[in-house]
């Protein structure tokens, strides 16, 4: 009898949660459905007041010397009424639009533009949105911030250089450097590793605002945190900062392998061949990429004497090596590439396929 | 007795249905963080710029073409046009019976080149390397080699790359023009070595294509490849993002994704042995990287990038079916010894077991309920009343899923743009469990029974209409 209960029991108790996962479907279904269709609706609603409010700024931007009060308030701008701007997607679009006009005008009309931003408070907004919990909340803010050049000093962005997003901490690195920091001190500040595609995007930033001063980029390169210290030598190489006062045999013996290979390949492009020697010595225990960046800084630096070292390079079991040892032949100077041409009629069968590709494909 | 059995059995398979329930939900819920997370990031990231970077790694695109005469000049098209920077486009002739080569040659005018090699890879020996006369296609090379299989033609594409990463492709499946970009974007912004990296492939049938190029995404017109839709939303978006985010994915689809050249090459390429090359090497690459003890990343980026044609007759479809299955099979008895291992964490414990009980031993235990339900029913074991409700769990549980897919994709994609497409989507959802799932359940039984009965090891043929073909005939009929 108390077996039957329990069997009853959990029927009744499957038979619910049957009902209750079909009734979530219908309901998504539904939602959704809903959505579809009335998404058309809502994009032309979004169209038709996109065009007002795109005329409304032009009028603002044809206007001179009328304070902005006075041009919101005339008759004819009644558009911009409590009514309207009570409505939450009148209001999305409006932002959009000061942010579209914003980023593409430039001088007085880009002040205009952030009159009107001030006007309509959402400066206040924003603000509001930058001390939110959620990462891309504090993001969008601080993007927006920066995009409309309403940055104020704040210890906030200093805090969030320690943030665990990384988004978080880009924007806050692009927000001090933009108020006026000095590069160095905000970019030392940094604890966490630094990925390739955080150190491109600060480096683009850096290029982009012509952000080209940077006092002791020392501090950088010899920072403990390997990727900080490849983001100087990234600096120092884009900025073709040429005199550093940096222990470069520390950074070529480096066990991290990205300091390796952003040292040499900082010195290939920036420095001069006193480093052959000991790049020849380290080559054989490096990686793929760290031999590449050897053998590019020997085709740059080297002389005759290298000629036997990149020859026996031809000779490593991978392929890509052997290419760009060949590579590298052909491009040192005009006696190396003399032995490629030699090795082209060479009896190797192998060599004479390398230099013929190299030849060939240049 | 019998009633004891009867009662002991469905009590395992009510739980086993719970367990696997609760599987997919963490997954579902895992999955829709990781997707609004996705979506979030997206947002603050510059692709367009990104294109421009001088240092990105460089990418071999390595496309396997047997028989692709009718299609092979569009495919290799749509392949140039990809907008990464720094891209090769490896396409091999795996010894085609047809005209694929000839078709190459005449229109990209390509010649024999003088292309150095080394044999790192096993692989059919290579007759010759084309490149072509014309500076537009340079980074095109076209590889002659004989037949020997999908696997044996991507170890010979490894054989000739040089790049960083390389990219295995269908050469039948359209790529999204920036889907390298987004691709690499997890092996750029890593602090671990990625070694490979996978993406959503989704099912373009019925959908306008033009110049190898999506114009317009359609739910697919007939029942066969809109219930593959379905399946794919789920695997593609609940299923593999949620591994992912743990970096417990074990397939990255044969159809597109990237990987570490040098690893690959490392773990000895593809394996020729099995019809799943696919998983098997992303699970031998799991392996060396646990073994070695060094800190790696299998990413997944999920965001469709990569559209292919599904099956969309019952015969072709069971064939695909019947090699996944035994691709599966044969991938998980081949790294049994990774079952349950600490040495391979989240693998071992999780990943391995979902595998082996979910995926290859699912179909068993559903024919095994379904059967001993229906004798024990005929004998009068089984309370009609239960069996209903058991009905009736199982039917909203895949229901919910597939709904739960389908508002992903809205949410976090919105591909679709006509109500009508949502309408037969639902519409499908519904159908699917009793019309379709059974014979993918058989499909699976058939499939293991081909690997260890029969001993087949081979790939079946996929008839395809191709874009090139569709798109002549939609000319023609445009004409008419």
């Amino acid at each position: 009898m108390t077996h039957y209960s329990y069997f009853e029991k959990l029927i009744i108790a499957i038979l619910v949660f049957s009902v209750i996962l079909i009734l979530i479907d219908v309901f998504i279904m539904v939602s959704v459905y809903i959505d579809k269709v009335s998404a058309k609706k809502i994009e032309q609603k979004k169209q038709s007041i996109r065009e007002k409010i795109q005329e409304y700024i032009s009028a603002w931007l044809i206007e001179d010397d009328v304070p902005i009060v006075d041009f919101m308030t005339r008759e004819t701008h009644n558009y911009f009424s409590d009514k309207q701007m009570k409505d939450p997607l009148f209001r999305e679009i409006l932002y959009e639009e000061i942010f579209i006009a914003n980023r593409v005008l430039l001088g007085d009309e880009q002040m205009k533009i952030k009159e009107l931003y001030k006007y309509f408070g959402f400066e206040q907004k924003i603000k509001k949105e930058f001390f939110k919990y959620k990462w891309y909340k504090i993001v969008n803010a601080a993007n927006d911030m920066l995009a409309i050049k309403a940055l104020e000093s704040s210890t906030r962005f200093t805090e969030l250089l320690d943030h665990p997003n990384q988004f978080v901490r880009l924007i806050a690195v692009k927000a001090e450097i933009s108020m006026g920091g000095d590069q160095v001190e905000i970019l030392s500040e940094l604890r966490y590793p630094l990925t390739d595609w955080e150190l491109y995007e600060i480096i683009n930033f850096l290029k982009r605002n012509n952000f080209k001063q940077f006092n002791s980029l020392e501090k950088l390169i010899d920072h403990k945190e390997p990727s900080v210290c490849v983001l100087g030598l990234l600096i120092a190489r884009t900025f073709q900062e040429l005199y550093l006062n940096v222990d470069f045999m520390k950074l070529l013996l480096s066990s991290n392998t990205r300091v390796r290979k952003y040292a040499i390949e900082y010195l290939a492009e920036c420095g001069d061949g006193s480093y052959v020697q000991i790049l020849k010595k380290i080559f054989p225990n490096q990686a793929e990429a760290v031999q590449k960046a050897i053998l590019k800084y020997v085709e740059l630096h080297g002389t005759d004497d290298d000629v036997p070292f990149i020859y026996n390079r031809l000779n490593d079991y991978r392929p890509a090596i052997q290419l760009k040892a060949a590579e590298t032949l052909y491009n040192m100077n005009t006696n190396s590439s003399g032995f490629l041409n030699y090795l082209e009629h060479s009896k190797d069968p192998k060599n004479q396929k390398l230099a013929i590709h190299v030849l060939r494909n240049q | 007795m019998l009633y004891f059995l009867s009662f002991v059995v469905q009590v395992g398979l009510f739980v086993y249905c719970l367990m696997i329930f609760l599987s997919y939900l963490l997954m579902g819920i895992r999955s829709w963080k990781v997707l609004q997370h996705h979506k979030q990031s997206n947002t603050n990231i510059d692709f367009h710029s990104f294109r421009q970077n001088p240092f990105l790694p460089s990418i071999s695109v390595v496309a396997p073409a047997y028989n692709e005469g009718l299609t092979i000049v569009e495919n290799i098209r749509s392949l140039l046009s990809l907008g990464y920077n720094n891209l090769t486009i490896i396409v091999v002739n795996d010894g085609s019976k047809d005209d694929t080569l000839e078709k190459a040659i005449q229109f990209y005018d390509l010649e024999i080149a003088d292309y150095y090699y080394e044999y790192r890879l096993d692989c059919k020996p290579i007759r010759a390397v084309y490149k072509s006369k014309n500076r537009a296609f340079k980074n095109l090379l076209v590889v002659d080699k004989e037949n020997g299989g999908k696997a044996d033609a991507l170890n010979a594409g490894l054989n000739i790359s040089y790049s960083d990463y390389f990219a295995c492709v269908d050469v039948d499946c359209l790529i999204e023009e920036n889907a390298f970009e987004h691709l690499i974007f997890p092996v750029i912004n890593s602090t671990k070595e990625v070694v490979a990296v996978g993406g959503i492939v989704w099912l373009n049938n019925n959908s306008d294509v033009f110049h190898g190029h999506m114009v317009k995404l359609k739910v697919p017109d007939k029942f066969l490849p809109r219930v593959q839709l379905i399946e794919y939303f789920r695997a593609f978006l609940l299923g593999r993002t949620a591994w992912s985010s743990i970096n417990g994915l074990l397939i990255i689809s044969g159809a597109f994704g990237i990987f570490n050249r040098e690893r690959v090459i490392e773990v000895g390429g593809y394996n020729k042995n099995t019809v799943g090359e696919d998983m098997e090497l992303v699970v031998r690459l799991h392996k060396l990287m646990r073994q070695k003890d060094i800190p790696y990343e299998v990413a997944y980026v999920p965001t469709p990038l990569c559209w292919t044609e599904a099956p969309d007759t019952r015969k072709v479809l069971s064939r695909q079916r019947n090699r996944w299955a035994r691709g599966t099979a044969e991938t998980l008895l081949m790294h049994k010894d990774m079952l349950l291992r600490p040495k391979y964490g989240v693998i071992g414990w999780l990943s391995f077991p979902y595998w082996f009980i979910a995926e290859w031993m699912g179909p068993f235990i559903e024919a095994f309920g379904i059967l001993f339900t229906i004798i024990m029913g005929l004998l009068g074991y089984v309370s009609g009343v239960f069996f209903a409700c058991m009905l009736t769990l199982v039917f909203s549980m895949a229901l919910f899923f597939s709904i739960l897919a389908v508002f992903a994709q809205e949410k976090f994609f919105n591909r679709y743009t006509e109500p009508q497409d949502l309408r037969r989507l639902f519409f499908t959802a519904l159908l699917e469990p009793f019309v379709y799932h059974p014979f993918t359940v058989y499909w699976s039984l058939k499939g293991n029974y081909d690997l260890f009965i029969k001993k087949v090891h081979s790939w079946g043929e996929m008839t395809r209409t191709g874009y090139a073909k569709k798109e002549n005939s939609d000319k023609t009929t445009a004409q008419t």
